[in-house]
């Protein structure tokens, strides 16, 4: 008899905890906008335009002293 | 002028704006107030635009759209948040140091920058449209691989655009266009 009321008794503490749990679970917190940003390769982009503005230049020289 | 002489100052030029858009962003627009101020507002006028231009091409759409200041989300998705990194300012900075720095005649420079900005503000909009339609489409899934998808044909864009320049608006002519007049200045003094 002893031994049924402490089951049940360690049953109804897993129960009650388990419905407690879950109702006070937290809420996962709402989905944060992405942030999406485009300056990151500016530099690399600055780059490849001067070298090859560089070279344009550089050609139409060139071209010139040939002329 | 000679040839060396002109790429020299090109790259001198280029170097220069540089080094004063770093000073700018990372030194002056933090230590100086008034220079904080007016940083920040071209920021905030550059963020008005695309978002404004953003929300009225997703007015052609079905999509039913949320905007906040900085924030556009399809409902149903998180969106995305259009930061300063995002609003193109370094972009339109580069594009602005390459024109200025290249030799050719003012009279050029003052319609393709304008033009130049116009289209880079363009294709930062589809940009923002397609991330935030595919955001909502994929949602958590899309971060890095497509965002950085995206920036790559962002760059190339800009780099044709520089092609276009360098190769057809500015001919070999108009290159050594200043220093004819420099010579000619000089014999005349």
């Amino acid at each position: 008899m002893k031994m049924q009321k402490s089951l049940l008794l360690t049953i109804a503490v897993f129960f009650v905890s388990g419905v407690i749990s879950t109702i006070f679970a937290s809420v996962p917190p709402p989905p944060v906008p992405v942030i999406i940003p485009i300056d990151g390769g500016v530099s690399f982009l600055v780059v490849a335009c001067a070298g090859y503005g560089a070279k344009k230049i550089h050609d139409y020289r060139k071209g010139k002293e040939k002329k | 002028m000679g040839g060396s002489k002109s790429i020299n100052l090109f790259l001198a030029k280029i170097f220069g704006l540089s080094f004063f858009w770093l000073i700018s962003e990372n030194w002056l627009s933090h230590v100086v107030v008034f220079y904080h101020h007016f940083w920040i507002y071209i920021y905030h006028i550059l963020l008005v635009i695309l978002l404004k231009l953003s929300v009225f091409v997703f007015s052609f759409t079905d999509y039913s759209i949320l905007h906040g200041y900085d924030t556009l989300s399809i409902v149903g998705s998180s969106g995305v948040r259009i930061g300063n990194p995002c609003v193109g300012f370094g972009l339109l900075f580069g594009f602005f140091a390459l024109i200025v720095s290249y030799p050719a005649p003012w009279k050029k420079k003052l319609w393709f920058i304008p033009l130049g900005c116009f289209l880079i503000i363009v294709i930062n909009v589809i940009r923002i449209v397609s991330l935030t339609i595919s955001q909502y489409k994929n949602g958590e899934f899309m971060k890095l691989e497509q965002h950085d998808f995206y920036n790559y044909i962002a760059y190339v864009l800009i780099f044709i655009l520089w092609v276009v320049w360098v190769k057809f608006v500015v001919p070999e002519s108009d290159v050594f266009a200043p220093e004819k007049t420099s010579d000619s200045n000089s014999k005349l003094a």
